[in-house]
């Protein structure tokens, strides 16, 4: 049965494999690019010890000319939806669209054990295939992580375990449809909704609200120009006024009750100036929200969870309805 | 009364063959399958003795294709049972499907496969695999092995199912209109390779069939499907030989009386001065007046085919 199963992945492995392979070449030559001018700017020292002469125009530099392409590299996140619509939802769709079910479900082998070999072999590959593609963006990303948050949906959603979770998920979501709706296409349709109809929730509200009570803090402007959480956190929302009893104030509010004169289309913003203290008498504050650094692993651990669990949900469902008929 | 005849030699093969057989190797009792609300066949009996080989005749429609898929397990029965081989396909799947060999509708293959990769198919998921048997008979027919099976012509993709079917010894071949896709010279290589096979494996056949043709000269069992029901069931020389035309004068329905109290009357038709009946003969004629022919299969098929049940079949 293994047999089979490889003989009816071989193409398709050999595609995956192709396209892995040509990213991974891309990856590989453009990290390499990454650290060596990390590395020749100076950029790590300058990182540590922000205050030393000549960093921000370099630092900046670099970040103007690498920190897009994380946003380019976002695509990654169409992985698993492939993985499931392309190789998931054909696995059983396939075989009911082309009879071949009449065929292999009357050799000498249990429907149930064919599931499971096929399954099997396709969860492996898909799961090999996301985890080569994590490590290699973890590596690629690495000089970039200092720059910005690992909680940006960019980053969040490519390395750790969660995109072999997205994975294991698509790969059973496309499976289970195949194997309900019996053709391919619009299984593969189902399977790119259904993926989108978990992820996107998730991703939106679940992950910032919903996995833990983000921290919630209030600063005075008239002290520190600074807010509490750095640049490493998941900030989530900033900048709103609020009174001492935490109510909001309206920004409107604000700025006609302290912004006297004048104002050229700005507003100096300073500890100490004018409008700080103004704000100060009034007892207003600047509100931050935020997910803390530190939470990485343990939200990773929960949304793959999720994923996991929906995953195993789906292919017990779908054993059970393949066995069925 | 019952339309199905077990003729007494039913196990003289299987005896012969010294293996324990059970006497049946199809049994059918009541059996019943629904989609939705419409029964696709229904209160469905009927024994089949071991070493036959059956013609399951019917229109389209009628259920064959959903009886066969209820005796190698890819459906589950709604109502009543079926045993092949005294195995339930159902539940005993992987049992039966070490024994059953099962050829669908339009012989379903993997087409990107090869003939050799379809062949190494059969020997890694049949427990009981003879590669012999396949490549000797795919060799008889000039079939490559490295030909992609997409590329064979219909009759050829037929020839390497029923090969990869006959590889698998089993001691049940059950086929589902194997030769009505194809052209008339195909049909008759395939139907003559699978009595050969026969021959020299001794198993037990059930083909389904909506062409009559073809099939008296092959097979020595007849099962009569009609609108999801059994209609006949029994030795195929043993029903042609009961059932006979009978023509003479015109007859009302009065004077038919006597006849139907011994005989059931399958078809009748009449013309003013003349009356047609095909008949189930069950004892001596005694009406002399009656001209009596012989029937084919086909006759005798057609007519079961056309009327409705006369009686309750299968209960």
């Amino acid at each position: 049965m293994i047999w089979l199963a490889w003989r009816q992945m071989r193409s398709a492995t050999f595609v995956v494999g192709i396209s892995l392979g040509l990213l991974m070449a891309g990856l590989l030559v453009s990290g390499a690019i990454i650290r060596s001018d990390f590395t020749r700017m100076g950029i790590g020292s300058c990182l540590a010890d922000p205050t030393r002469a000549g960093c921000d125009p370099t630092v900046f530099a670099f970040q103007d000319r690498y920190l897009p392409l994380t946003t380019f590299l976002a695509w990654l996140n169409v992985f698993p939806a492939l993985a499931g619509a392309l190789v998931g939802a054909p696995l059983v769709a396939r075989e009911l669209e082309q009879r071949t079910h009449l065929l292999v479900w009357t050799q000498g082998i249990t429907r149930t054990r064919w599931l499971f070999s096929r399954l099997g072999e396709i969860v492996c590959v898909s799961l090999l295939a996301a985890l080569i593609l994590t490590a290699a963006f973890s590596w690629w990303h690495g000089p970039l992580d200092q720059f910005q948050s690992r909680f940006n949906a960019g980053v969040f959603d490519l390395e750790g375990m969660v995109p072999l979770s997205y994975t294991l998920f698509a790969v059973a979501l496309g499976i289970a449809a195949g194997a309900f709706i019996r053709r391919s296409v619009p299984a593969i349709a189902a399977t790119l909704a259904g993926f989108l109809a978990v992820r996107l929730p998730i991703l939106l509200w679940a992950r910032p609200y919903g996995f833990q009570r983000p921290v919630v803090v209030t600063w005075d402007p008239f002290y520190a120009h600074t807010q509490r959480a750095s640049n490493a956190d998941w900030i989530l929302s900033d900048g709103q006024w609020v009174d001492r009893h935490g109510q909001h104030v309206g920004i409107g509010t604000v700025f006609n009750t302290c912004a006297s004169g004048p104002t050229d289309g700005g507003y100096s913003f300073y500890p100490g100036d004018p409008f700080t203290q103004c704000t100060h008498a009034h007892g207003w504050l600047i509100q931050t929200i935020y997910q803390p650094a530190d939470r990485f692993w343990v939200f990773q651990g929960i949304e793959s969870a999720i994923f996991i669990g929906l995953a195993i949900a789906l292919l017990a469902l779908t054993l059970w309805w393949v066995r069925r008929t | 009364m019952s339309h199905t005849i077990t003729p007494i030699n039913a196990n003289i093969r299987s005896v012969a063959h010294g293996e324990s057989e059970p006497p049946n190797a199809i049994e059918a009792r009541g059996l019943g399958k629904r989609y939705g609300k419409r029964w696709a066949l229904s209160e469905c009996t009927f024994s089949m003795p071991a070493g036959k080989v059956a013609a399951l005749v019917g229109p389209n429609g009628a259920g064959k294709t959903t009886l066969l898929h209820l005796c190698v397990g890819l459906l589950r029965p709604d109502a009543g049972a079926v045993t092949v081989l005294g195995y339930a396909p159902a539940a005993q799947t992987k049992a039966l499907l070490a024994r059953v060999g099962f050829i669908a509708q339009d012989h379903p293959l993997y087409k990107d496969f090869t003939v050799a990769e379809t062949l190494t198919l059969g020997r890694k998921l049949n427990p009981h695999w003879e590669d012999t048997i396949a490549t000797e008979r795919l060799a008889r027919l000039h079939i490559p092995l490295d030909q992609r099976v997409g590329k064979l012509s219909g009759g050829q993709q037929a020839q390497v199912a029923l090969a990869l079917a006959l590889a698998k010894r089993p001691q049940v071949l059950l086929l589902d209109e194997p030769v009505a896709s194809l052209d008339p010279l195909a049909r008759r290589d395939f139907l003559r390779t699978l009595m050969e096979a026969v021959v020299e494996q001794g198993m037990t056949v059930l083909l389904s069939s909506h062409i009559v043709a073809d099939l008296e000269r092959v097979c020595d069992y007849l099962i009569i499907l009609a609108a999801s029901r059994v209609q006949l069931a029994g030795d195929m020389e043993m029903l042609i030989a009961s059932h006979k035309r009978l023509v003479g004068p015109r007859r009302d329905a009065s004077s038919l009386a006597p006849l139907r109290r011994t005989h059931t009357i399958i078809e009748e038709s009449h013309t003013p001065r003349q009356t047609s009946l095909l008949v189930r003969l069950n004892g001596p004629l005694l009406d002399p007046t009656w001209e009596v022919q012989d029937v084919t299969l086909e006759d005798m098929t057609l007519a079961y085919l056309g009327q409705p049940p006369e009686s309750e079949a299968g209960k």
